[in-house]
């Protein structure tokens, strides 16, 4: 796994009458860890979104790498390596720690065969082509088929791939230190447990490109720097490029390399988190609100 | 007094609350091969039943093998469909078509053992074709407009006339030729055309199904369709492509309707549109979530109530035991004599024994429907919860208050 470039180019948002993001261009060279800050209600979220396909810009252009990918669905994103978590937690509640994280493996396990894009045979239509170059089991009737009987068969391969999975699963629950949870049922785990599960689930689909919601919200100072380890640890050991939306100064002077900072859909600043703490801007924009620095923020 | 009914309802909750703890919330686990046990044993013995017997374990084993397929749909998937029986009716009249002599469809060439394969295939075609359009619609959106489905397949039946023969149905539905296992002196006969060998044929129907079924839940496929019950889009975020797992739900679902409708239509002999009602979606979803969602041993057990009770109320059998029981009559309608003679009351007393079984079969559903009643209040989950809403039971109450979490 190795981190994406990305690049936003134009990129806007508009909801009947509101525009949740206009014009924004942001450049996250592979391998960084990008903060992304601004008041309430200034569209960071809408640009995950965006970022993961839930949205469907209304302008401008999105790149992963050197390939142009908006307009794709969030399964598609999600196998061309963007994932992401949710600001408000969102994991499979009644399953177990392992299988929320086995969800996640869900597009690199069975019959993956990821087709070079160089050996599609071009269709004239962008999306169709990335689409058919995707990994996961091949697409259609047949697709389904193959993988229904395959389900039922569990002929050696199917069962090889299983236990990888299981055992990258694994690999990952340690990695967050979930790993004496795993048959946990994940609404009943504490509110710390689920947000690195969430994380793990996350790693499991093998971005190369992460986008964190607020990972820190709602935790206690411990909590936070342990998670502000994981991240930099995560961007070490799978070198995938991390986005970061964080309300707590803190976390994001200790972690982040480079800030965008965003204010009623536009882009306001951007710059390493000494120079945006800095900025003018920033702060007239946090004047009013909250101070630059303040500490944590409430949830959703 | 605004005090009284909080008092009412706590002196009917409390009462309540202490059955239900009495009632085991789940079997202990030694408990599971036992009953896999004696359900083995049932299943071995029921032929040797008489056939008024058979006949009612084989509706058994049909509903627990459409229950097991609607539960693909409802329990896995999370999706709520309230017209399985449209799927159930395809597989029965793709058999009866091909097959009944005054269709005008019939045709000598297909045997039932083509017709089998081509009602489930069929089936999980109209799986596919009715998913199609629901796809984008969740819950109580897509309970109704699949309700719509049921009744539409049902009036297709009857104004399809020239294929289906409308309203007067098909009759002498073709029946299973099992002559290869008759000349290698496997069995008494060449066609299956009693109960007992349409009971065996259910029977491995069913544990096909639950084989293949439960190979799916423990899948990359079960988890893609549990993971888009318990969150879509999370799911979608995940890399899991909604539309290709809930249409191969729908699907699944569909072809195990198919083949359950394609061994009833030759069972019963006889088939018409009103066989196809909204009640055999209802049931089946009944006993499904009577038997406890996602369970295997649920759906046994729920379909057992959900068909046998009623049956068992109206046999002679249950007659005959009754009317033993006329020292138990006698003796209530002294306590009844007597208090009639202190009071000023004029209670009726009991009829004799004799009587009581009819009268149970003229009520059957009055106490069927207090029976599923007390089922669901005593045992909300089921009677077998699957494991993991087990798990749910044992671990909520620790955790209701955790906090943040409960805004996500
Ligand atoms: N689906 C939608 N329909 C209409 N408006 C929306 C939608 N999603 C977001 N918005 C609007 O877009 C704006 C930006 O919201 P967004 O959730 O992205 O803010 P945010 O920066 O994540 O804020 P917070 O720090 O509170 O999480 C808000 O005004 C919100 O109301
Ligand atoms: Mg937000």
């Amino acid at each position: 796994m190795d981190g994406a470039r990305l690049q936003t180019i134009g990129l806007g948002m508009r909801f009947q009458g509101l525009t949740a993001l206009a014009d924004i261009d942001i450049d996250v060279p592979a391998g960084q860890i990008r903060g992304l800050i601004g008041p309430n209600g200034a569209g960071k979220t809408t640009l995950f979104n965006c970022l993961t396909g839930f949205y469907r810009p209304t302008s401008g252009e999105l790149r992963l790498g050197d390939m142009r990918v908006d307009g794709l669905e969030p399964h598609e994103l999600s196998a061309l390596g963007i994932s992401r978590t949710f600001q408000n937690i969102r994991l499979f509640s009644n399953m177990t720690a392992l299988e929320n994280v086995l969800v996640g493996a869900h597009t690199h396990m069975g019959d993956v065969r990821a087709t070079p894009p160089a050996a599609v045979r071009p269709s004239g239509n962008r999306l169709v082509d990335i689409a058919r170059a995707l990994p996961g089991a091949p697409a259609g009737a047949y697709g389904s088929v193959r993988e229904f009987v395959g389900a039922v068969a569990r002929p050696p391969v199917v069962r090889a791939s299983e236990r990888r999975a299981v055992g990258f699963a694994r690999d990952l629950l340690r990695t967050v230190g979930l790993i004496n949870r795993e048959n946990e049922i994940a609404r009943n785990m504490p509110y710390g447990d689920q947000r690195r599960l969430e994380i793990a689930r996350a790693l499991a689909t093998r971005p190369r490109l992460l986008l964190l919601d607020e990972p820190t919200a709602g935790m206690n100072p411990q909590e936070s720097a342990a998670v502000v380890a994981l991240i930099r640890r995560v961007r070490n050991e799978f070198g995938a490029t991390v986005i970061l939306i964080e309300h707590q100064m803190r976390v994001v002077m200790g972690v982040c390399e480079q800030v965008t900072v965003l204010d009623y859909g536009r882009k306001i600043a951007e710059g390493t988190p000494a120079e945006v703490q800095r900025d003018r801007r920033v702060v007239e924009a946090y004047l009013g609100t909250r101070a630059v620095g303040g500490d944590s923020h409430g949830t959703a | 007094m605004p005090e009284r009914g909080k008092l009412g309802r706590a002196a009917i909750a409390a009462p309540i609350e202490r059955l239900r703890a009495r009632t085991w919330e789940r079997l202990p686990d030694w408990t599971h091969p036992l009953i896999w046990f004696a359900l083995c044993i049932l299943v071995l013995v029921v032929p040797t039943f008489d056939d008024i017997w058979v006949r009612m374990f084989f509706l058994v084993g049909l509903y627990a093998t459409l229950g097991l397929g609607l539960n693909v749909v409802v329990g896995m998937a999370g999706l709520l469909d309230l017209g399985y029986v449209a799927f159930f009716a395809t597989g029965a009249y793709v058999v009866g078509i091909l097959s009944a002599p005054d269709s005008p469809h019939y045709s000598a060439f297909f045997s039932y053992w083509y017709l089998l394969p081509m009602a489930v295939g069929i089936g999980a075609l109209v799986g596919v074709l009715l998913g199609l359009p629901v796809l984008p619609l969740r819950g109580d959106y897509l309970a109704i407009v699949t309700l719509g489905f049921g009744e539409i397949i049902r009036i297709l039946a009857l104004n399809m006339s020239d294929q289906t023969n409308g309203s007067s149905g098909l009759f002498e539905i073709g029946r299973p030729d099992i002559s290869y296992l008759h000349n290698l002196g496997l069995t008494g006969r060449s066609t299956v055309d009693n109960v007992q060998y349409f009971y065996v044929m259910i029977v491995i129907a069913a544990f096909a199904v639950w084989f293949v079924t439960s190979r799916l839940r423990d899948s990359r496929v079960g988890r893609a369709w549990e993971a888009i019950r318990e969150d879509e889009d999370a799911a979608r975020g995940m890399g899991i492509n909604t539309t290709r797992y809930k249409l191969m739900a729908f699907s699944t679902g569909a072809a195990i309707g198919a083949l359950g409708g394609a061994i009833y239509a030759p069972f019963i002999d006889f088939i018409a549109p009103n066989s196809f009602s909204l009640l055999v979606s209802i049931n089946v979803l009944a006993l499904v979530i009577i038997g406890g969602m996602g369970s295997t041993q649920g759906v046994v057990a729920g379909s057992l109530i959900l068909i046998g009770v009623p049956e068992l109320l109206q046999f002679s059998e249950t007659a005959d035991v009754l009317s033993k029981f006329d020292w138990v009559g006698q003796g209530v309608n002294q306590v009844i004599d007597g208090i009639n003679a202190v009071t000023h009351l004029d209670l009726s007393t009991l009829p004799p024994a004799e009587k009581w079984g009819a009268k149970l079969a003229l009520y059957r559903f009055i106490i069927f429907g207090a029976l599923l009643v007390a089922i669901m209040v005593l045992r909300p989950s089921g009677l077998f919860p699957s494991r993991r809403r087990k798990m749910e039971f044992e671990h909520t109450p620790e955790h209701e208050t955790a906090g943040p979490a409960g805004t996500a």
